[in-house]
């Protein structure tokens, strides 16, 4: 009868939201396996200036090109935010000095204020598993695909310890969009999908 | 006709002199004990020095017009109890009546309960000037302020109660059970926002629950104003909810969770309908929780309805011993805080504490204050119920005796004007 | 001397008698004017508006004067009137002296002789003196008093009359205080504000002020006079934060009888706090933000995706500022690259400065074939500018961002675009414009129409409209369709083309049987379907991202890896700084019957804070505040603004049997 946890991939004007489309699928597959949660076992991708957005708590963001959003999208994300919404913002590119980081983040900061480094001892790594050292490593920062760069943290709209906004340089989009029955080359030790269920609880939790 | 005239004269003229040798033995009657003083209520206070001054009625009659001060009311009480005769009218004093509580909430509200007559105009006050006003309804009416309030008074015309906070009241913790879910972590934030120390115990998985607080030894109501179950799957020990109820302790639980057999004792109601929730939120509807699905209440025959969307009751409480439980049909209220309108998330959060507040358990400490809360029954309660206008009876008396003397004018002036008129001395 | 040389002596007398009363009464009448006017300030403060008026009015009241008593006194000049006038206080003349003077008055000589004669008799001397000495003393002793009047007046209260200007209140003398022999130097006060200059904006000043707004950055200084009474070191003037904190000592310069001091208008709300022995007075600095540069996009209209990268493409920007701007920009950001690898470029492509102009446009064009553009390029352009604010700023403004791409075919793997949509549903839209014009032509002309023919026309738009709306459907078709895959769901744009196409449908039924007005009704509600969807189009020619569901019973509770669930965190309980607000405004209310100084002190501290916390009140409370500095009842609007901060009480004319519902 109530409303299950719904993946909602945000849709905005400019850039390339829809880069990473198999990523509510694998993160509800990741969830399914480890929670009871009720889950929509579809995700949905929703307008960010529209009212519809306010019915998902939980917004995913992606993309590589450059982001700035309409006056709408602003005034609808900083309500959402404001509301109780959990935002998270990952980076396509994996790129510290790509155009989606620099306009996502002159976007966020305009919104929000200051984003700020998330300490990797923070209560979304022990969410639901363990991650002692901080967000796990993607196979774009080990295999030297990307900029060879490994982002050892995190970063947020924090409001206290409590985040509010989640931006992520890791490019998780990457790693998360793969089919799901794809025999994945997992050159790490941990799944990094299992910090999507970190993400997703914290985000309930919070 | 000339004789006739004549005689009418006379008849006049003797009518005349009967009416002068009547008043003149009225005048010689021994006189009955003088009557009341009659005094309104503007006039009061003088009256009132007076009395315990220099003169000393025997008997004194208030004609209550408008609010009487409580000290003028005490003051003719004690001089009733020192021998004089104290009685009053009133036939347009509204047996006004008002109680000031303070909400069990950390932000500090108050509900003011007002009785009236139905169709009365009651407006709130407080020191500083007028809060509110509604029109009173079968029994009275009810104010509830989101901030504290000290003392108020309800007007309605002339006429005031009033009322000061009698107690000042200190709470525990409520605990919120559930599964992980938008709802359970939106009641929970709401009721922290509010200032409510939460404890918490989610479901989430076989591999582990999300707690919050130290661990769950004893459901004890003097740790605990109140439980909300909002899903029976991290219920542990049903029996420790009943008893933590019977025992004083407040409960509020949807109907997803009441429906678990071992809660029976502590039904409000069965399930009835389910209504499906409006989509997308409609946040131009005046009431924002039209939008919300909810399984409808069948109330119990002890419980009562709280909340109803139009025929279907959608929550319901009742009484179990010392405690107190509601029962909440509403799903997904989350949905009303982050997809209503304008002022939704400050709303959802007072709705929550209101609910909260209508079950917590909390201790009360008194407080010093003095308060006129019904004036109409302390005024029977200290100088008996209200007689008739003693003044009437007096006026009566008057009224007569001026009728005789314009008899007597009359006649005399008819006879002098038709003597002259046919030119008799 | 004949009688005609006396005549015109007195006729030279009187007018110079009139001429000098004239004058006399009409410099006591200016004067006195001046004198009331004196004393109307003195008792009261007159606005500045009311004594810039004195000076004209006294010397209207003078002119006007002068030209009645010349109006009064023109016949003198007549010698007729003269004699007559002589006659009247003469009597024994006999109407010789007005009969001599007659140019035709004596029939002989001996006749005009007897009257020259019979006027010589009579001694003519001093029957003017009384009347003339009794109008020039009567003037005079008006225009002595006046003068004595005007000199008992404080000087500095004359020359607010007679050179009114703004910040003159220092100039009133101060009142009487028998018990004080060192007034309030705290009243009055007069605080000049000279905005930026970057503003460009005229100085001016306000007296006693409980609030003072200007643009950050503006010299705020303050006034005050009774330095010379001594004393100094217990004058003193703070600056604070209004939402507290610690105040800041300001220096207080001292110029004969004058103090004053100054300072620069913060970006946030303050208080300035000043003292006089036991003396107090709060004065708000509300902070006139200086607003960024607003930018309009008017071309590229809309977002869109562009089939091949060629032509010309405009781009025009309209700019405005509140106070006037610097310069602008137009930057194209150029993103060409695909799977991991993006590169993106920035260009200016239009350049322009402003001298402070408060409205301007920027205008570029930007020619696709020479860019060298490929497939699934994105375009993102925007238009930026600054305004000339040197204190806080500059303010930037920028307007929205279009995004233009160039169709990439590969994208059809997981994206539907159907660029060409964007075309159809333009011309869609002029049709069914059109079509409409055409049913409204046809309803006026009815009345002149046969009625087969009538019928006969309402038909044919049936079948132009039924034709449009196959159109529509082939839209709705090329969106909910991919190629080689098939129909793969509805989009939100292809439900609202249905929409519009069922409209057209209705209408296309009416129009055939002849009810062009209920068809009319149904054609529109097309064309407005149709228009939305071109507002939306940036999103629907992205066409549909297709979701496959996740089988959660099949995988539920599968995991393997070892989980620790973490405890939850508590929130911290909300901030509510309206309620703290409401707070201290219930506390200075209550103030009111007992201390209106600390009551009006604090309520402009709770001003101050509702500056930053509540702007929805603060217009209220300020009214409030200078009500009661006009000595007027504050309270209702008191109450107005703490209604406002309540935000809600419920009131239900019932009572619950249950106690304590919500």
């Amino acid at each position: 009868m109530s409303k299950p946890f719904t993946f909602a991939t945000g849709i905005y004007a400019s850039g390339d939201w829809e880069s990473a489309s198999l990523v509510p699928q694998n993160v509800i597959d990741v969830l399914a396996k480890y929670t009871s949660l009720e889950l929509n076992p579809e995700g949905v991708n929703v307008r960010i200036d529209s009212q519809e957005l306010f019915e998902y708590p939980f917004l995913f963001i992606t993309g590589h090109l450059p982001v700035f959003f309409t006056p709408r999208e602003r005034a609808n994300l900083k309500e959402y935010v404001r509301r109780g919404g959990f935002l998270f913002v990952d980076d396509h590119n994996h790129d510290i000095d790509g155009v989606f980081h620099k306009t996502m983040t002159e976007e966020l900061e305009k919104l929000f204020g200051k984003l700020e480094k998330i300490p990797n001892d923070h209560r979304l790594y022990s969410a639901f598993f363990e991650f002692p050292d901080g967000p796990p490593t993607t196979s774009h920062e080990l295999n030297g695909w990307g900029d060879n760069l490994v982002h050892d943290y995190l970063m947020g709209i924090m409001e206290g310890d409590r985040i509010d906004v989640l931006y992520s340089n890791k490019d998780y989009s990457s790693e998360w969009h793969v089919k799901l029955t794809e025999n994945r080359d997992r050159r790490q030790v941990e799944d990094p999908a299992k910090i999507a269920v970190n993400i997703v609880v914290y985000a309930l939790t919070r | 006709m000339g004789r006739v005239r004549v005689w009418l004269e006379r008849c006049a003229h003797l009518l005349g002199i009967a009416i002068i040798a009547w008043l003149l033995a009225d005048s010689l009657r021994p006189r009955p004990a003088a009557g009341p003083e009659v005094v309104g209520t503007g006039g009061l206070a003088a009256e009132l020095r007076r009395w315990s001054t220099v003169a000393a009625p025997g008997e004194v009659h208030l004609t209550v017009d408008s609010a009487v001060s409580p000290a003028h009311r005490e003051w003719l009480a004690a001089l009733a109890a020192a021998g004089t005769g104290v009685s009053w009218d009133g036939d347009s004093v509204p047996p006004l009546a008002v109680a000031l509580d303070p909400v069990p909430d950390p932000a500090g509200g108050t509900r003011i309960w007002a009785t009236a007559p139905p169709g009365t105009m009651l407006v709130l006050e407080d020191d500083v000037g007028a809060i509110d006003s509604v029109a009173a309804g079968g029994t009275g009416a009810r104010f509830s302020t989101g901030f504290p309030l000290r003392a108020v008074r309800v007007r309605s015309g002339a006429f005031v109660a009033e009322s000061v906070l009698r107690d000042s009241i200190s709470f525990g913790r409520v605990l919120v059970v559930g599964r992980v879910g938008w709802e359970s972590g939106m009641v929970t934030a709401a009721l922290e926002e509010r200032g409510w120390e939460v404890d918490a115990r989610l479901a989430l998985s076989p591999k582990g629950d999300v707690v919050q607080g130290g661990p769950l030894e004893e459901l004890d109501p003097a740790r605990y104003s109140a439980v909300i179950v909002l899903d029976s799957a991290a219920l542990v020990g049903p029996g420790r909810l009943v008893r933590y109820v019977r025992e004083g302790g407040g409960l509020v639980i949807t109907a997803r969770a009441a429906s678990a057999a071992a809660l029976a004792p502590l039904r409000v109601g069965r399930a009835g309908r389910v209504v499906a929730p409006v989509e997308p939120f409609d946040t131009s509807a005046a009431d924002p929780r039209r939008s919300l699905g909810f399984t409808s209440i069948v109330p119990a025959e002890d419980a009562v309805p709280l909340e109803l969307r139009g025929e279907l009751v959608a929550v319901a409480a009742r009484r179990v011993d010392r405690g107190r439980v509601v029962l909440v049909g509403y799903d997904d209220t989350w949905r009303w805080r982050m997809a209503g309108g304008a002022g939704a998330v400050e709303a959802h959060r007072a709705w929550w504490a209101a609910l909260v507040a209508s079950v917590a358990r909390v201790d009360h400490a008194p407080l010093p204050g003095i308060a006129d809360e019904a004036p109409l029954a302390t005024m029977v309660q200290l100088l008996g119920s209200p007689s008739s206008r003693p003044a009437e009876a007096a006026a009566a008396g008057r009224l007569s005796r001026g009728w005789a003397f314009a008899a007597l004018a009359a006649a005399l002036l008819l006879q002098w004007l038709s003597r002259r008129l046919r030119g008799a001395p | 001397m004949t009688a005609l040389a006396r005549v015109r002596r007195a006729r030279i007398v009187l007018l110079c008698a009139i001429a000098a009363s004239a004058v006399l009464g009409a410099a006591a009448i200016g004067t006195g004017v001046l004198v009331l006017a004196s004393a109307a300030d003195l008792l009261v403060p007159l606005p500045l508006a009311a004594r810039r008026l004195v000076l004209p009015v006294a010397v209207a009241a003078t002119a006007a004067s002068l030209l009645v008593a010349g109006w009064r006194g023109r016949h003198a000049r007549s010698l007729g009137r003269v004699a007559l006038y002589l006659e009247e206080r003469l009597p024994q003349l006999r109407f010789a002296l007005a009969t001599a003077i007659e140019p035709a008055g004596a029939p002989s000589d001996a006749a005009r002789q007897a009257l020259e004669r019979a006027v010589a008799r009579v001694d003519a001397r001093g029957a003017l003196r009384p009347p003339v000495a009794r109008a020039i003393t009567v003037r005079a002793a008006a225009l002595a008093a006046a003068l004595v009047a005007l000199a008992a007046v404080p000087a500095g209260t004359l020359e607010r009359i007679l050179d009114p200007r703004p910040g003159d209140v220092l100039l009133r003398p101060a009142p009487a205080a028998a018990d004080a022999p060192v007034p309030n130097r705290l009243v009055p006060i007069a605080v000049h504000v000279e905005p930026p200059r970057y503003a460009g904006r005229e100085p001016f000043v306000l007296e006693d002020p409980a609030t003072v707004a200007a643009l950050p950055g503006s010299r705020v200084e303050v006034r005050g006079r009774g330095a010379s009474r001594g004393m100094m070191d217990s004058l003193s003037a703070s600056i604070a934060a209004a939402d507290g904190g610690q105040g800041r000592d300001l220096a207080l310069r001292v110029d004969g009888d004058a103090w004053s001091f100054a300072i620069v208008m913060p970006a946030e709300p303050a208080i300035l706090r000043l003292k006089d022995r036991a003396y107090d007075r709060l004065v708000v600095l509300e902070p006139i933000p200086d607003e960024p540069p607003v930018l309009t996009l008017l071309a590229p209209i809309r977002d869109s995706t562009l089939a091949e990268p060629k032509g010309k493409l405009d781009i025009d920007a309209q700019i405005r500022d509140d106070i006037g701007l610097a310069r602008a920009e137009l930057e194209l950001l150029y993103t060409s690259g695909g799977g991991e690898r993006f590169e993106t470029k920035r260009m200016i492509v239009g350049r322009a400065s402003f001298r402070g102009t408060r409205e301007a446009r920027l205008r570029a064009a930007v020619l696709l074939d020479t860019m060298d553009l490929r497939p699934g390029d994105v375009l993102h352009i925007r238009a930026v500018a600054w305004d000339r604010n040197d204190v806080t700023g500059p303010g930037k403004g920028e307007s929205e961002t279009r995004t233009i791409r160039i169709r990439d075919p590969r994208d059809l793997r997981d994206v539907n675009i159907t660029a060409a949509a964007v075309a159809a549903i333009d011309t869609s839209i002029l049709s069914q414009r059109m079509l409409i014009m055409r049913a409204e032509t046809l309803l006026v002309q009815k009345p002149q129409l046969e009625p087969e023919d009538y019928t006969r026309r309402s038909v044919r738009l049936s079948a132009q409209q039924g034709a449009l709306r196959r159109r529509v459907l082939s839209i709705v078709y090329e969106l909910e369709n991919v190629e080689g895959v098939g129909f793969v769901g509805h989009t939100p744009s292809s439900l609202v083309l249905r929409e519009a196409a069922d409209e057209m449908g209705t209408a296309e039924t009416e129009l055939s049987i002849a009810q062009v007005p209920i068809a009319l009704v149904h054609m529109r509600k097309a064309l407005a379907l149709l228009e939305k969807i071109r507002d939306a189009n940036r999103y629907w020619i992205r066409g549909l991202l297709t979701t496959t569901p996740v089988e959660i019973e099949r995988v539920r509770l599968t995991g393997r890896d070892r989980a620790n669930v973490g405890p939850r965190d508590p929130r911290e309980r909300a901030e509510d700084a309206r309620r703290e607000l409401l707070r201290r405004l219930n506390r200075a209310m209550a103030l009111l019957g007992s201390d209106a100084g600390a009551a009006r002190d604090s309520l402009q501290l709770v001003f101050a804070a509702s500056l930053t916390q509540a702007l929805d009140v603060s217009e209220t409370l300020g009214q409030a505040i200078e009500a009661m500095q006009r000595g007027e009842d504050a309270r209702p609007g008191l109450i107005a603004a703490r209604r406002r901060l309540e935000r809600r009480v419920d009131g239900e004319g019932a009572l619950s049997s249950w106690f304590g519902s919500p």
